[in-house]
């Protein structure tokens, strides 16, 4: 029979819970942000996308973006392992990379919304 | 692990994958951005009018609401041991149902 998982008994358990409770903050964003452009016309714009309250939200979901992304990436190469000439490469290597392609895309997709 | 618990995982890996890459940018661009002084509702309109980024929108929004959902189902598994496949019915449940908000809101509407 399986136990409880006590995520506030050591570092590792709180961050783990701080990784998976992340990502269901972000998904509770998206459904946010879905009825709010159920509610969008060109009057509620000022009071759905741009009062202080919502400033207050979209930081703080910013905070859980970043943390849900660094840490999948941190996680990404320990799940899958990539094996070059019989030799397992580094981690690190690939989460620095991982990282590196993220900020691209990120800068990629935001110059060509613009 | 069988044919159903693979292909609910290999699902959680891949929409984890769009979710970690895409959605900080997304976020940028929907929420942020406005405060460099670009003007929302040409961004909203933006997304609005065109099939492609809706569509990409689409993507983007159900990848995090299946990840989420996914994660949160872990957390309460966890905790609730005794309730395993409730929990995992209720919780991938939600989170097609709200996909499918999602596609009617990005897409059809």
């Amino acid at each position: 029979m399986k136990t409880r998982v006590g995520y506030f008994r050591n570092a590792r358990y709180t961050f783990k819970f701080l990784r998976e409770i992340s990502s269901f903050i972000l998904a509770i964003y998206a459904i946010y942000v879905l009825f709010k452009l159920l509610s969008y016309n060109d009057k509620s714009y000022t009071i759905l996308f741009s009062s202080p309250l919502q400033i207050a939200i979209a930081i703080i979901v910013m905070i859980f973006a970043l943390i849900h992304s660094i840490s999948w990436f941190y996680l990404m190469p320990k799940i899958i392992r990539i094996k070059i000439n019989k030799k397992y490469l580094d981690s690190r290597i690939v989460f620095a990379s991982s990282l590196m392609v993220f900020v691209i895309i990120s800068i990629i997709l935001i110059i060509a919304l613009i | 692990m069988n044919r159903s618990h693979a292909i609910t995982w290999a699902l959680f890996a891949a929409t984890a994958t769009i979710a970690a890459l895409l959605f900080p940018a997304l976020l940028f661009y929907l929420e942020i951005m406005q405060y460099f002084g670009y003007d929302i509702t040409k961004i909203i309109n933006q997304i609005i009018n065109k099939l492609i980024l809706r569509i990409i929108f689409f993507i983007i929004i159900a990848s995090v609401i299946y990840h989420g959902f996914y994660r949160f189902k872990a957390i309460l598994q966890e905790q609730v041991a005794k309730f395993d496949n409730q929990i995992e019915i209720l919780m991938l449940g939600l989170a097609i149902v709200f996909i499918i908000i999602a596609l009617y809101v990005t897409i059809i509407i």
